[in-house]
C-alpha cells in the first residue's frame, strides 16, 4: 500500500478517516487501554469475567483442584451424604464426590462451548461475509439456506445426530456449531453491508485492490466486533443447548462428569438430597449469566458511538 | 449504536409514561394469569378417575396393539372370551360364558355370552349390534392377517387348526374355527398348546361394521364392547373413556369416565398425585421410593410382577460369542444386591434366582451369585487374565432407563473385576431398532411376561434366536416345544424346571431383577386390583370413588 499511498493522498486521508472514525478497538496499546476502560465502567461485565475467568481456572486446573477423583464411587457408604467437610458439596447417588465433578464438568462445557460457537462462528462469517460483500443472486441464495437453517428444530437435529454418530464432546460440539451458525451469518452480513458502502472501501476499491483483499482487510476487520459480542453470548447458548441434551439423557455420557447430566440425574432426589441437582444447576445458570454479562460489556466497550458519547 | 440510541431515549423518557405501561402490564399479567387458572381449573366430575399415562399411545388399533401404553386404553375398550380373574390370577370367562375342552384337548367350545352389544358411536351404523360367533370368526380372521399393517398378532391364534396356512395366504377361511349356531364357537387346535386359554386374553372381538365404515380413523377410534366407550383423544394430553351404559354387566362400570392424563414425567405425577389432580401413582420417580413408601405407608401397594430386566449378550458376534467364560465372569461380578435394594431402594427384586420371575412354576433355581474372585478367574479362563487384551464393551440401555444410577455402578463393578466397558444411552425408538445389530454385544434390555407361565418367558427370550440376544440351542428348542404341548401342569412345570437349569448353563443373559407392581391409590378409589402383569391391566370396571 506504501505506492498508492505516495500518489494519491487524498484519498488516503479519507481512508484514515473512516477508519477512524469506525474505531479500528483491537489495534493499537492506546486503543486496548480505551476498551479496557469502558469495560471496567460495567460492572456486571466484570462480575461475568470474574465467573468465566473462575470457570477456565477450575477447567485447566481441574487435576490439582479437585479433591477427589470424579470418577470414584462409594455406595455403601458415602451415597447421598449433604455437603460436608469431606464432601463440601455433597455426594451423589453413587457416592461420588460433587464438587469434583463439578470441577471436572467445568472442562466439559467449556470445551463445548468454545468448540460449538467457534464452529458456528466460522461458518457463520463466512457465508455471511459473502452474502453481505456479493450481494445479489449469491446473497439471496445463502440468506434462503441460512433461513433454511434457521428453520431446522436443533434439538430434533442434535437428538438425531448423537443417535447416528456417538454422543461424545467433539459430536455434540460440532453439531451444535453445525446448527448454530444462522445468527452469526446475518450478524456478520448485515455489518458487512454497512461497511460495504463506506467511503473508505469505495476508496479501497478504486486504489485497485482485488475483492478479495478490500473484505479481508478493510471490511472484515471493521465487521469483527459484533462478531465477539455474538460469540460470546453463543458460547452460553451452545453450554445451555448441551446442558439440555444432557438432561434428556441423550448427551455426554455416563460417567463423565457433564453437568447436564448431573442436573437429570439429581432431579430424581431433589427432595431427599437437594444438592445433587441445585449445585450443577447454579453451575451452569452462573456460567451462562456469566457469558452473557461478558457479552453485553463487550458490546458496549467495543461500540465506538458509545465511546464518543461518554469521553 | 442502535442500543445506545434506544438506551438514552430510555433514560430521558418521561417518568409519567412509564406509569401507565407498568399498570397495562400488571393488567395483562393479572389477565393471563385468570385465563391459565380458568383454563387448568380441574373442572372434575365425581366420578371422573384420573389415570396416568407417561407417554401417548402410538395408536388405538386391537389388532396392532404391542406397548403397555396402547393396552392400558384398550382393555378397556374391548373384551376377550376369557380374561384374568383380577383376585386369583387365573383365567376367568369373560364373552365366553363358560367352555368345554375335549379329551384330546384338541377342541374348545366357547358358549358366548348373549346379549352383549357393540358400543354405539357416531358414525357406525350396525345391521345388529349384538355379538355373535360370527363377529368372533371375523376377528379371529384379522387377528390372524399375514399383513402387518392388519394385524401385528397372528401368533396369538397359532395353535388354531389352519391358522399358519391362513396366515401365509394359502387358505382363505380358518379350518379349525366354526360357528355352530350364533351363540356357539367351536375351535379346532393342531396340537393339544396348554397357552392357547392364556394367548386368548388379547384376542378381543371387534366390530366389522367400525373397522369398515371407520376406515382410517379405525386406529384412532376405538369401538368395541367393554365397559367404557372412547370419548376422546387430544394427542400429547388426554384420553377420555365414558361408562358404557349398555354393558352386560349389571351394575357396572361402576365410574362415569375415566381420564388418561399425560404427565411425561414421574416427578410432576407425583406432584399431581398430592394435589388430586391423579388418582393413582403408577411411576415411581427413582429415588423417592422409600421416601414414598414411608409417607404414603396407607396408600402404598405392591404385588410381585412379572418383568424381568437382564443384560443381554449377543449370542452370535462379538467377545461373548463362544466364550461362555467371559458371560459368567461378568455374571458373577455384578452386586444385585447393591444395585437394587441400595441404589433402587428397593424398587425392584434382586435376581437371586433365574431367569423367571418368582411368582412363576419352575422358577426356583439358583442363579448367578455374587462373587468378584471367581469372575476374574472366569476372566482368566475367558483368556483376559486381569482383562489384558480385552477391549472395552459397549453397554448399549435406553434413554428412559437413563436416570435410573445403576449403570455406572455395573461400568465400576466390571471394571473391579477387569472388565472395561463404556456406556452408552440411546434413546428409546433408536435404541429398540439397534439392539438387534450384530455389532450390539452388551445390552440392557427387560422383558414383561403376560401371565404366570414359563412358556411367557422360555418361548420369547430364549427359544429359536427370537431374542436380541440371538440365543438359539437346538436342544433348548425342541424341550421348549414339547413342554408347550404338554398340558398337565406338574408334568409340564418339572420339564420347565429342566429347560430353566439347561438355560443358567448355557448364560445367554445375566437376570438383574424382577419387577414389582407398585402404585400409590388415593384412599377413596375402591377395588382397584393390581395384576401381576402390571398396574395397567386392572380391570377399571370394578373401580369405584367413595368420597
Amino acid at each position: 500500500m506504501s505506492d498508492p499511498k505516495e500518489r494519491i493522498p487524498v484519498q488516503n486521508i479519507l481512508v484514515q478517516q473512516a477508519r477512524t472514525s469506525q474505531g479500528d478497538e483491537l489495534s493499537g496499546p492506546a486503543n486496548a487501554a480505551r476498551f479496557w476502560r469502558t469495560f471496567r465502567r460495567h460492572r456486571l461485565g466484570l462480575v461475568g469475567l470474574v465467573i468465566v475467568g473462575t470457570m477456565v481456572l477450575a477447567a485447566v486446573g481441574a487435576p490439582y483442584l479437585a479433591p477427589a477423583d470424579p470418577l470414584a464411587q462409594d455406595i455403601l457408604r458415602a451415597r447421598l451424604q449433604p455437603p460436608s467437610a469431606a464432601h463440601p458439596l455433597g455426594t451423589d447417588e453413587l457416592g461420588r464426590d460433587l464438587l469434583s465433578r463439578l470441577i471436572y464438568g467445568a472442562r466439559i462445557s467449556l470445551t463445548i462451548g468454545l468448540l460449538a460457537e467457534g464452529t458456528a462462528l466460522l461458518i457463520g462469517s463466512v457465508i455471511g461475509a459473502l452474502a453481505g460483500f456479493l450481494g445479489g443472486r449469491v446473497d439471496d441464495l445463502l440468506m434462503r439456506i441460512t433461513e433454511i437453517f434457521m428453520a431446522i428444530p436443533s434439538l430434533l437435529f442434535l437428538i438425531a445426530v448423537v443417535a447416528i454418530l456417538e454422543p461424545n464432546v467433539v459430536t455434540i460440539a460440532l453439531a451444535l456449531g453445525v446448527i448454530g451458525w444462522p445468527s452469526e451469518a446475518r450478524v456478520m452480513r448485515s455489518q458487512v453491508l454497512a461497511v460495504k458502502n463506506l467511503e473508505y472501501v469505495t476508496a479501497a476499491h478504486a486504489l485497485g485492490l482485488r475483492p478479495y483483499q478490500v473484505l479481508l482487510r478493510h471490511i472484515l476487520p471493521n465487521a469483527l466486533s459484533p462478531m465477539i459480542v455474538v460469540g460470546t453470548l453463543g458460547i452460553a447458548g451452545a453450554i445451555l443447548t448441551e446442558a439440555t441434551l444432557s438432561f434428556l439423557g441423550l448427551g455426554i455420557q455416563q460417567p463423565i462428569p457433564s453437568w447436564g447430566t448431573m442436573v437429570y440425574t439429581g432431579q430424581n432426589y431433589i427432595f431427599t438430597a437437594w444438592w445433587y441437582a441445585v449445585f450443577p444447576g447454579l453451575a451452569i445458570m452462573l456460567t451462562v449469566l456469566g457469558f452473557n454479562f461478558v457479552g453485553d460489556a463487550l458490546r458496549d466497550a467495543l461500540d465506538p458511538n458509545r465511546v464518543t458519547q461518554r469521553t | 449504536m442502535a442500543g445506545s440510541v434506544n438506551r438514552r431515549h430510555a433514560q430521558g423518557a418521561p417518568h409519567l409514561h412509564a406509569c401507565p405501561r407498568g399498570r397495562s402490564a400488571a393488567l395483562l399479567v393479572a389477565c393471563s394469569l385468570l385465563l391459565f387458572a380458568l383454563t387448568f381449573a380441574p373442572a372434575r366430575a365425581a366420578g371422573d378417575f384420573r389415570y396416568p399415562i407417561a407417554a401417548d399411545p402410538e395408536h388405538l388399533n386391537p389388532f396392532r396393539s404391542t406397548t403397555v401404553a396402547t393396552r392400558t386404553v384398550l382393555i378397556q375398550v374391548y373384551e376377550p372370551l376369557v380374561t384374568f380373574d383380577p383376585q386369583t390370577g387365573g383365567l376367568k370367562p369373560e364373552l365366553a360364558e363358560r367352555w368345554e375342552v375335549s379329551e384330546d384337548g384338541l377342541t374348545y367350545t366357547f358358549h358366548l355370552r348373549k346379549g352383549v352389544r357393540f358400543h354405539q358411536v357416531p358414525g357406525v351404523v350396525y345391521d345388529d349390534p349384538e355379538v355373535t360367533a360370527e363377529d368372533w370368526i371375523w376377528s379371529f380372521e384379522m387377528f390372524l392377517s399375514g399383513d402387518t399393517a392388519i394385524s401385528e398378532h397372528p401368533e396369538y391364534l397359532e395353535a388354531v387348526k389352519g391358522a399358519r396356512a391362513f396366515t401365509a395366504g394359502e387358505a382363505d377361511r380358518v379350518e379349525g374355527v366354526r360357528a355352530l349356531d350364533p351363540y356357539t364357537l367351536e375351535v379346532t387346535l393342531e396340537e393339544p398348546n396348554h397357552r392357547f386359554l392364556f394367548d386368548l386374553i388379547n384376542v378381543y372381538v371387534v366390530p366389522r361394521e367400525a373397522y369398515e365404515q371407520l376406515g382410517s380413523r379405525f386406529s384412532q377410534v376405538p369401538v368395541g364392547t367393554g365397559p367404557f366407550l372412547f370419548h376422546e383423544w387430544l394427542r400429547d394430553d388426554h384420553i377420555t373413556l365414558v361408562k358404557n351404559p349398555d354393558y352386560w354387566e349389571p351394575g357396572l362400570p361402576k365410574l362415569d369416565s375415566i381420564t388418561y392424563v399425560n404427565v411425561p414425567d414421574a416427578t410432576t405425577q407425583l406432584f399431581q398425585y398430592r394435589q388430586d389432580a391423579l388418582h393413582v401413582l403408577l411411576d415411581f420417580p427413582t429415588g423417592q421410593v422409600a421416601a414414598l413408601r414411608q409417607e404414603f405407608a396407607d396408600e402404598y401397594v405392591e404385588i410381585p410382577g412379572l418383568n424381568l430386566r437382564y443384560l443381554g449378550f449377543k449370542w452370535t458376534s462379538g467377545p461373548f460369542k463362544d466364550n461362555r467364560a467371559l458371560r459368567l465372569a461378568v455374571a458373577h461380578a455384578l452386586d444385585q444386591e447393591t444395585i437394587w435394594n441400595v441404589l433402587m431402594e428397593g424398587a425392584r427384586f434382586p435376581a437371586h434366582q433365574g431367569v423367571l420371575p418368582p411368582a412363576m412354576p419352575a422358577a426356583d433355581v439358583e442363579g448367578y451369585r455374587y462373587d468378584p474372585e471367581l469372575a476374574r478367574q472366569y476372566l482368566a479362563e475367558a483368556g483376559y487374565p486381569n482383562g489384558q487384551g480385552l477391549e472395552p464393551i459397549t453397554y448399549y440401555y435406553f434413554a428412559s432407563a437413563a436416570a435410573e444410577p445403576y449403570h455406572a455402578a455395573i461400568q465400576a463393578m466390571l471394571a473391579e473385576v477387569g472388565i472395561p466397558i463404556v456406556l452408552r444411552s440411546e434413546d428409546n425408538t433408536t435404541y429398540w431398532t439397534r439392539v438387534g445389530d450384530d455389532d450390539v454385544h452388551l445390552f440392557l434390555s427387560g422383558w414383561s411376561a403376560d401371565f404366570l407361565d414359563p412358556s411367557e418367558v422360555f418361548n420369547y427370550l430364549f427359544y429359536q434366536g427370537r431374542d436380541d440376544t440371538n440365543y438359539s440351542n437346538p436342544e433348548v428348542d425342541a424341550l421348549i416345544a414339547r413342554a408347550t404341548a404338554i398340558t398337565d401342569d406338574a408334568e409340564r412345570n418339572a420339564l420347565y424346571r429342566q429347560i430353566h437349569q439347561m438355560i443358567l448353563e448355557d448364560v445367554p443373559m445375566v437376570p438383574l431383577s424382577y419387577s414389582k407392581v407398585m402404585a400409590l391409590v388415593k384412599p377413596y378409589v375402591k377395588d382397584f386390583f393390581l395384576s401381576p402383569a402390571g398396574a395397567y391391566r386392572v380391570p377399571m370396571k370394578y373401580v369405584a370413588l367413595e368420597r
